[in-house]
């Protein structure tokens, strides 16, 4: 729909993911929405879509126990249980401004990359699902 | 020899004088000009049209004007809708050149355009104003025209409006101008004017002052008679209309309370043709130009044929302002001079071309006049509303009509789409209720409620910021049909992102179309389309469901994808669909913040939000 959000997505949402190892699986843009799901290679899923029509983020880390079996959180719980700092209202679009929110998601993804991916807290996913 | 001379001499006399009497008797008093239309009439036609016009003629050489009057002939193509004078272009140039060519004349001009020949007759005259015609006043010289106009277009009509019928049409105009001229030689310096009455020339003058004809029937004398101080009821007739009695004055008096009753100053005459003569008519008249109230309304009675008494009415209204100032504001633009020309029973007409408007679709409020029956909104206006008067229909109906006639006649530029949204703002929702189960119920409750969502729903919030106490929102409209919101949950079984999860429905706006179901709220891809899938499992393929994914033509621009979005419930509120509004996504902390839903819901549920946090049940 908007290149430039496609753009924007891909810079601050994708390719923190490709750095961490994450593979990209899924990718469907439509007239209301754009959706990107990667896979990391063991048993993570991590699902970012912007829903243009309803401004809103709708961001997801799914980790599975088997093909069917998985737990499920929305990463606005994770920043701001991560982060006590972090107002829910930072990180979501304000309208159709959605670029700031994009950032601040940008950036504490990568936050949370760097925990797991990075440092190996892997416990951390776990903890943070219960 | 000599007598021989006298013979020859004789002869030549008599020969020259026979000469000079063929040529006079030859000299043609009917003069065909040049004719654009290419059509070439026949002899008989000529004689005919000559032998029509020589009687005319003769009728002017008889009241002392002899060789100054003539019949001219005219006929021109129209290019262009220019007029001068109220003449188009052609014809008025044509009534200057024959000005110069005879002092008194009579000149047709046919007009043909691009749809045929001689689709219209123009008529301009020049009569005499001394010796035997001096006493002809102003006000019949200038209705003459019309009236010649009028009896030259219907005997056009008699003949079906065929061009090659041109010579019965003008024939017809040129032997009424015949009658007047000797009618008015032969009354003229009478002291009794009652007999010199010329009905169809009184008739013609109303109707020049655009006057409504309605015809009449059963036309008998009014015993007694109501005497209301606003009415004043000169003719003191009875009639029928289409087989309902009719007295004026008593049905009219309880529009007349109400009018007053709504602040109107309003004064009523009825008068017939035998008040021509008297005082009376003007008396009317200078009400009219000098009165103070704000509205005359004048019914004129003719008879027309006393054995099997009919007759016509001939009805108007007149606006003026308060004071002498107000009425040089007094401004009449076209929808004025319709509303003026209908009459009382343009409350009737407006009506009707509301519901026209209402129920068709793409016509303007001024093509949907076009297409009133005007007989029976006469009716309606005399007879079925005034009696129903605190009917609200009526009264919601009276009240709109003058709002729209007051600001008609005060502001120039109105125009009829204006008037269509200040007439449904006015009349339409006060009396929405009753309106749909009476008058609109002939045209079918969809069809009307069709119309009024798509044509009336589109102004709500227009309408809303401009009429104190106004409200009647969608949810209201549709509560009124005994359907709308239902605070009903619908919980569903989803399959979302292939985990199967409950979600409900917070409440559901009910359309008039029960097979017909659109799903709303936030979040899309997580919960709309599950559940939209779910309840098409649940319901069978019957139903048709859609949601804002089915909507095409989806644009990167906000403000464009808006107006797309808007234009998309509107269309779904008038093909009756019911929305499922799934309301906030529980899964946030707030409930966000969307242009697009928000508009949806103030389209649908006049801005009240589902409840948050949202009713989640549990599907067993």
């Amino acid at each position: 729909m908007n290149e430039e959000i496609e753009k924007n997505v891909y810079n601050f949402i994708e390719k923190p993911l490709i750095e961490h190892g994450l593979n990209l699986v899924h990718k469907e843009s439509y007239n209301l929405a754009l959706t990107v799901t990667y896979f990391y290679p063991i048993n993570i899923k991590i699902r970012f879509t912007y829903e243009y029509v309803d401004m809103m983020f709708v961001f997801y880390i799914y980790t599975f126990k088997s093909e069917y079996v998985y737990k499920e959180k929305m990463f606005w719980k994770i920043f701001t249980e991560m982060d006590p700092s972090v107002v829910y209202a930072e990180i979501q679009p304000e309208g159709r401004n959605y670029l700031p929110a994009l950032q601040k998601n940008s950036e504490l993804l990568k936050r949370f990359l760097d925990l797991v991916f990075v440092q190996g807290n892997t416990e951390l996913i776990q903890e943070i699902l219960e | 020899m000599k007598s021989l001379h006298g013979i020859t001499f004789v002869v030549i006399l008599a020969f020259l004088f026979f000469e000079i009497s063929v040529s006079q008797a030859q000299a043609p008093c009917y003069v065909r000009l040049e004719d654009a239309s290419g059509y070439e009439p026949t002899a008989m036609q000529l004689a005919e049209l000559e032998q029509a016009a020589a009687n005319l003629c003769a009728a002017f050489d008889s009241a002392g004007f002899g060789g100054q009057f003539k019949v001219y002939d005219f006929g021109f193509y129209l290019h262009h809708s220019a007029t001068t004078g109220g003449y188009p272009e052609p014809f008025a140039q044509k009534v200057a050149e024959v000005a110069g060519l005879s002092p008194y004349y009579l000149l047709f001009g046919k007009e043909t355009d691009q749809d045929g020949v001689y689709k219209r007759f123009w008529v301009d005259l020049k009569i005499p104003d001394t010796g035997l015609l001096s006493c002809v006043n102003q006000e019949d010289r200038d209705a003459l025209p019309y009236l010649i106009s009028l009896q030259t277009t219907k005997s056009y009509h008699d003949y079906n409006n065929i061009y090659h019928a041109y010579d019965k049409a003008e024939i017809g105009g040129i032997n009424r101008l015949e009658a007047f001229i000797k009618s008015t030689v032969d009354c003229c310096g009478e002291d009794d004017c009652l007999p010199c009455v010329q009905q169809d020339l009184i008739e013609s003058k109303f109707l020049a002052d655009s006057f409504t004809p309605i015809k009449i029937q059963n036309i008998r004398t009014k015993i007694g008679g109501f005497d209301m101080a606003p009415i004043k009821d000169y003719a003191k007739i009875l009639f029928s209309i289409d087989g309902h009695e009719v007295d004026i004055a008593s049905d009219i008096s309880s529009t007349v309370s109400g009018l007053q009753d709504s602040g109107f100053s309003v004064i009523v005459f009825i008068t017939s043709d035998q008040n021509y003569c008297g005082p009376q008519l003007d008396s009317v008249k200078a009400e009219i130009d000098t009165g103070d109230y704000d509205l005359v309304i004048w019914h004129h009675i003719q008879i027309t044929d006393t054995v099997k008494k009919e007759g016509i009415l001939l009805t108007n209204t007149f606006f003026r302002g308060q004071s002498e100032q107000a009425r040089s504001l007094v401004i009449c633009g076209p929808v004025c001079w319709l509303l003026k020309g209908l009459g009382e029973f343009a409350v009737s007409v407006v009506m009707q071309a509301s519901i026209t408007w209402l129920v068709e679709d793409d016509i303007s409020f001024e093509d949907a006049l076009g297409k009133v029956n005007y007989s029976e909104a006469a009716l309606e206006g005399i007879i079925a509303i005034l009696p129903t008067k605190h009917s609200k229909t009526a009264r919601a109906a009276t009240n709109a009509f003058f709002v729209v006639y007051k600001k008609a006649t005060t502001q120039d530029d109105y125009d009829y789409s204006e008037m269509g949204t200040d007439y449904m703002t006015a009349f339409m929702f006060a009396a929405i209720e009753e309106y749909l189960f009476s008058y609109g119920s002939k045209y079918g409750k969809e069809k009307i409620i069709r119309g009024l969502l798509k044509k009336a729903n589109f102004k709500y919030s227009w309408i809303k910021q401009h009429v104190p106490g106004f409200d009647l929102s969608y949810p209201k409209f549709c509560q009124k049909l005994g359907l709308g919101l239902k605070n009903k949950q619908v919980p569903l079984n989803c399959n979302v992102n292939g985990e199967y999860k409950s979600i409900t429905s917070q409440r559901i706006m009910e359309g008039w179309n029960p097979k017909k179901i659109a799903i709303i709220g936030r979040s899309q891809d997580d919960r709309i389309e599950p559940y939209k899938k779910a309840l098409k499992n649940k319901l069978g393929n019957d139903y048709d469901i859609v949601t804002i994914k089915d909507l095409p033509g989806w644009n990167p621009n906000v403000e464009e994808s808006l107006e797309i979005n808007r234009n998309w419930i509107r269309q779904l509120k008038e093909d009756g669909y019911t929305f499922y509004d799934l309301g906030f996504d529980p899964r946030f902390p707030t409930k966000g913040n969307s242009e697009f839903y928000n508009m949806e819901l103030s389209e649908i549920f006049d801005g009240i939000e589902p409840p948050w946090p949202p009713i989640q049940i549990q599907v067993p």
